[in-house]
Formats: C-alpha cells, sequence, structure tokens
C-alpha cells in the first residue's frame, strides 16, 4: 500500500512535465495542425470495438458546433418524417421553376432575335411576348420538368452552397461513399422504422430519438467505464492510500480541468441555442473520457500514478489502456458526438488566448480560435478572465461605443464585471474611471478590515473588503450603485442599491436578504458571489430541520444595517 | 464523467449555476427568491468564485440588487 510518505518532493517535482505533455499543442495549434483523419477514424473504430459495436461512419468538422450541426443534420436527414428534408425539397423546387424559366426563355429569344429585324421585333415582342411567355411556361411546365430536373439536379444543389444546409449535405456527400451511406441509411431507417411507425407524430418521434440516442450513449460510456476506466482506477486506487489519492487528485486533476474547455461548454450550448433552426436544435453533450480533449489529462493522471509510484496493472488492461490513449492522443480528435452508425468528431482549436490565471482571456480578438467550413458553422468565443462575452459587446468595448447607460441596463452582474476588465485590460485602470466621471459621483468608501484566518482562498489584494458608494443622474433617473469587488477574483462590480442610501456601509448590507422571523438568531454570515449562507443558533437551527416555520416566516425578507452585517460576515469569496 | 459541476444547483435562474455538495438534504423554501435550507455539512460549489465549507446546516439566500428604472429589488445573477 502506497502511502503520503511515498509521495516524495522527486515524484512531487515531477508533476510540471506531467500537465505540460498533458497540454502540449492544445492551446498553440499544435493539435489542430496535426489532426489526421486515418488516426482519427482508427481511434475511434477502436473505440467502437471495445464495445462491440461495427465501425461507424467517421465525418471530421472544424470545431464544436460545426459538428453538432453535422451530427443534427444528418441524423435529421436520415429520419423518417424529415422536416429539413422536405425544406430541401422544396427549395429545389421554387430554383427549379426559374432556371427553366431563364434557360428556355433565353434560347428561344436568341433564336427568334436573329431572324428579324429590330422594327419587327419590337413590334412582335409587344403583341407575343407576354402570350408566348406564358404557354412556353404551362407546357413546358408539365412536359420537361421531369426531364429537366434529372439534369439540373446536381447543378442546383452546388448552386445552393452558400446555404448551410447544402454546405453541410455536400460535405456530407463527398465524405460518405454510396456503401456507407447505404449502410448508414439502412441501419438507421430500419432500426427507426421498426420502431416508429407513420402514425407516431413528432413529439413521440424526438422522445424515441432521445432514447435511442442517449442508450447508445450511456452503452458506449458504460462499456469502455467497465473495461477501462474501473479497472484502472480500482487496481491504481488499491494500491494508494486515501490521504495520498486526495493530494494528488487536487495538484493535477483539478488544474487541468480548469486549464480546459468548462468554459467553452456552456457558450456551445447558448450558440447553439440561438442559432440554430428548430429541426438542428440539439446539443448532443455526450463524453467518452477515451476520446475528447480531457483524455490525456486522465492518461497522464493514470500514467503518473503508476509510473512514479511503481503500480502493477495487468499487462493486457494496460496495453489497452496505452493503446485507446495513444489513438487519440495521435488522432487530433477535440471531442466526439456518437450514434451507433455514425460519429462526427471535431478538430482542436487553431489558438487558444488564457491570462496568468489560465483562463480564457483575449482583449485583442477572439480567445480560442476555431476553423470553420462555412461562415454560419463559425463559433467565435470571446472570452474575459474566463468568461464569455459576445462578440457584439465586445466589439462595442474595444471600440469604445459602449455607453454608460447600456452598461447599467445589462442585468448579468458577471457580464457587467467582464466589461470592466476588458475595459482595464485594454485601456487601463483610468479609463474605466473616466467611464463613470460624467455621470456617478463618488459619495462615500467604507474598508471591512478582514481578519487574516477569512483571507484563505482570496486574492490577499488591496480591494477586498473596499465599498464605494457613487450616485449620479442618468437620463432623468437617479442612480446609486456601490463598486466592490470578489475577494477571490478581484473582479469589479458596480450593484445597484436604493437611492436613499448614503454611506457605502448601509448601501452594500441592504442587498443581503434574510427572514424576518430568522434575523434575531444569525450566527455568521458567508457570501459566495450573490448567494449568502446564513448560520443560525441551535434554536433555529434545529426548529428549521424540523420545518416548523410556516411558508410566510420564511418568505417575508428584511434587510441588515451596514454594522449589524459587517459584524456576522465571516468568509466572503 | 462530465466536466459539468456536480450537486444540488442552489441559483437556478443564475447562468453558472452555485452548487451543494456532500449535504444530507437540500430543501427548497422560496422559489421565487431561490432560497434553501441545506441541512448538515456541505459545500457550496460555483464556476465564479471560491468554493464555501458549511459546517453545519445553514440558509441560502440571494442576494437582491437595486433596479433604478423599474424601482424594484430582482435578484442578482452571474
Amino acid at each position: 500500500m502506497k502511502t503520503l510518505k511515498d509521495f516524495t518532493p522527486e515524484i512531487q517535482n515531477k508533476i510540471p512535465s506531467y500537465i505540460n505533455n498533458a497540454l502540449q499543442g492544445v492551446f498553440d495549434g499544435g493539435r489542430y495542425n496535426n489532426f489526421n483523419l486515418n488516426n482519427a477514424v482508427e481511434a475511434v473504430n477502436y473505440n467502437y470495438e471495445i464495445c462491440g459495436f461495427k465501425k461507424p461512419l467517421v465525418l471530421v468538422a472544424e470545431n464544436p458546433y460545426e459538428s453538432q450541426l453535422l451530427f443534427n443534420f444528418v441524423w435529421e436527414l436520415l429520419s423518417p418524417n424529415s422536416q429539413l428534408r422536405s425544406q430541401l425539397d422544396s427549395q429545389l423546387n421554387s430554383q427549379l421553376d426559374s432556371q427553366i424559366d431563364i434557360q428556355l426563355y433565353s434560347q428561344l429569344r436568341s433564336q427568334i432575335d436573329s431572324q428579324l429585324d429590330s422594327q419587327l421585333r419590337s413590334q412582335l415582342y409587344r403583341q407575343l411576348d407576354n402570350q408566348l411567355y406564358s404557354q412556353l411556361d404551362r407546357q413546358l411546365d408539365s412536359q420537361l420538368r421531369s426531364q429537366l430536373y434529372r439534369q439540373i439536379d446536381s447543378q442546383l444543389y452546388s448552386q445552393l452552397d452558400n446555404q448551410l444546409r447544402n454546405q453541410l449535405y455536400s460535405q456530407l456527400r463527398s465524405q460518405l461513399d454510396n456503401q456507407l451511406r447505404s449502410q448508414l441509411d439502412r441501419q438507421i431507417d430500419s432500426q427507426l422504422n421498426k420502431q416508429l411507425d407513420s402514425q407516431l407524430n413528432s413529439q413521440l418521434y424526438s422522445q424515441l430519438d432521445r432514447q435511442l440516442r442517449s442508450q447508445i450513449y450511456s452503452q458506449l460510456d458504460s462499456q469502455i467505464d467497465i473495461q477501462l476506466y474501473d479497472q484502472l482506477r480500482s487496481q491504481l486506487y488499491s494500491q494508494l492510500d486515501n490521504q495520498l489519492r486526495n493530494q494528488l487528485y487536487s495538484q493535477i486533476d483539478s488544474q487541468l480541468d480548469r486549464q480546459l474547455d468548462r468554459q467553452l461548454d456552456r457558450q456551445l450550448d447558448r450558440q447553439i441555442d440561438s442559432q440554430l433552426r428548430s429541426q438542428l436544435y440539439k446539443y448532443n453533450n455526450q463524453y467518452l473520457f477515451t476520446l475528447n480533449i480531457y483524455s490525456d489529462c486522465y492518461y497522464n493522471w493514470y500514467e503518473f500514478i503508476r509510473k512514479e509510484f511503481n503500480i502493477k496493472i495487468d499487462e493486457e488492461l494496460n496495453n489497452k489502456f496505452q493503446k485507446i490513449f495513444k489513438l487519440q492522443r495521435e488522432s487530433g480528435v477535440y471531442s466526439a458526438i456518437f450514434s451507433e452508425s455514425l460519429c462526427v468528431v471535431s478538430k482542436y482549436p487553431q489558438r487558444v488566448v488564457r491570462n496568468n490565471n489560465f483562463e480564457l482571456n483575449n482583449i485583442n480578438g477572439e480567445a480560442v480560435k476555431w476553423g470553420y467550413t462555412n461562415e454560419l458553422t463559425k463559433l467565435e468565443c470571446y472570452y474575459v478572465n474566463g468568461f464569455n462575452i459576445t462578440k457584439e459587446l465586445f466589439q462595442k468595448v474595444v471600440e469604445q461605443r459602449l455607453t454608460i447607460d447600456e452598461f447599467f441596463k445589462e442585468s448579468n452582474e458577471e457580464t457587467k464585471s467582464s466589461i470592466l476588465a476588458l475595459m482595464e485590460q485594454k485601456f487601463g485602470r483610468e479609463y474605466v474611471v473616466d467611464f463613470f466621471k460624467s455621470d456617478l459621483e463618488e459619495v462615500d468608501t467604507y474598508i471591512d478590515k478582514k481578519d487574516d484566518k477569512y483571507l484563505e482562498g482570496t486574492t490577499n489584494g488591496m480591494n477586498i473588503g473596499v465599498y464605494t458608494l457613487f450616485k449620479g443622474n442618468i437620463n432623468n433617473t437617479e442612480i446609486s450603485y456601490v463598486r466592490c469587488y470578489c475577494p477571490s477574483t478581484d473582479r469589479m462590480f458596480y450593484l445597484g442599491v436604493e437611492d436613499t442610501h448614503t454611506n457605502a456601509k448601509d448601501a452594500i448590507a441592504s442587498l443581503y436578504r434574510v427572514p424576518l422571523a430568522l434575523k434575531n438568531g444569525i450566527e455568521a454570515i458567508y457570501r459566495q458571489g450573490e448567494k449568502f449562507s446564513t448560520f443560525f443558533n441551535n434554536v433555529i437551527t434545529k426548529k428549521l430541520e424540523q420545518n416548523e416555520y410556516s411558508k410566510e416566516d420564511l418568505t417575508t425578507y428584511t434587510s441588515l444595517t451596514g454594522d449589524e452585517y459587517f459584524k456576522l460576515l465571516k468568509w466572503e469569496y | 464523467m462530465t466536466n459539468e459541476i456536480q450537486g444540488i444547483n442552489v441559483a437556478p435562474s443564475s447562468t453558472s449555476g452555485h452548487y451543494i455538495q456532500e449535504s444530507k438534504k437540500v430543501i427548497n423554501l422560496d422559489n421565487v427568491n431561490e432560497t434553501f435550507l441545506v441541512v448538515g455539512k456541505s459545500k457550496l460549489v460555483t464556476k465564479n468564485h471560491e468554493s464555501l465549507s458549511h459546517n453545519k446546516t445553514c440558509l441560502i439566500t440571494t442576494q437582491q440588487v437595486f433596479n433604478p428604472l423599474t424601482r424594484l429589488y430582482e435578484k442578482s445573477k452571474d
């Protein structure tokens, strides 16, 4: 059994090299540039093989957003009652009409023109043109449509390529060979058709669709879990004691996790929410620990333990473990969406820019620069200190077009804080002061000097506990704000308070809320952003636990004075 | 096995969420103001701030900020 004693300084000193290895090529575009289709397909196939599935069709996208679109597009296109397919058909038909018109009309006109002089031509045209055109249109419409349809079909498809649907369709067609396409079609159709008859409505269909897909994902995930993850974990963990395990975990795993794509997931979800048409609106938040950006974290984590603590692992299992992670590393696959017959993988970003705290941050443009196949599949990622803001807002701030009115109308405090951080990083703190100076006047400052023991986990910075009350008038509205700083990140916030306040201490305290019935039993208040944790004496705590307060007791709130609040406020992050 | 923060979200209207972990029980006392009773020791975790340890039962409430345009208090969001 390995214990903390085995976690020697020599071993600890090796941690940075494991971290560097896990992150190599992630931020500088190395993995993007090294993307290799054959390796990606091999990596995907091996994962499916381990789970007992046949090789799927593998499609490649430039970014996770594009991969979501591609996956949903294919899924939608191949599904019965596809809205997308009927939309494509109707679009095709309307374009076909105009093509027939243009081709036939111009041919006829040039033949007639060459045989008539200009005067006669004008006269005839005035008399005949409309009739001729409408006759041709009517006659040809029925006789030639099917013939022309076949001839023009392929041309029309390529002409639609400035639109997302067709771009994706073309991409799909170029990547699919006939055999795989029909195989995919057969498999999905037969699966779905067996389960769904034509009488099923779309609601039921989508419910079944979700169930089907989640079953496949959970099968994949759980099978690989069982075969590799759980076995490895149990073998490794049985040889490490609990303390050592916790220490290792906090040193390696959390650092890696924080530096990677947790920040991106939420943005991706939002972007898909807002941009996708209803039939493509599905965010497949699927995760397989052997085939995405985190794979290297897991690999290095296990390798560190295995090698440095000399842990013995069953040879066959270790071989499988080495192979699956080697394939992921060499593939250049950032993420993947799975179904039984189709796997859409995304490449890594081309570049990632971060600040010194490893948060996504770029004041000169996108913090994460992804490749894209089409303008409509761009995934643009603007971040300030790890917080995602829209491209429009980013540009407004860096082009100094954002007004103070717009700033205060923003309802999300983190967004407001990110605006200030961007201004400060881009133009300096003086710019931020000037931004407010013409409209806001500083009225009062209160400094809450904290005991050293409550500074653990904070930045220890000079802004901790500094509250400044500002007052002003914007568009004939009296406004009052308290400027304060997050102790754990030093981010600046402007929080709205009633304009009756004359001092910063009472003003900031007025934002705290507690049920009136519990107010006199408060022992301590902790704060994490906009959430307060309030601890009460034993009598009140017991009554709370035993559900002895009425609904009215618990929903009638009051605030505290500045003196009351700061006497009780302990931890603040 | 996912990269999402796990736990019970005591800030459902917030973009990032604040999550209670390791608690015996979490009771929603007020849907509108997002007030929760967290029974026993627990941990409050969020993406935007340091984690908070609770050594006993506590009540979670939400900061209210004053909107000068509507002249009303509203839940603070991050």
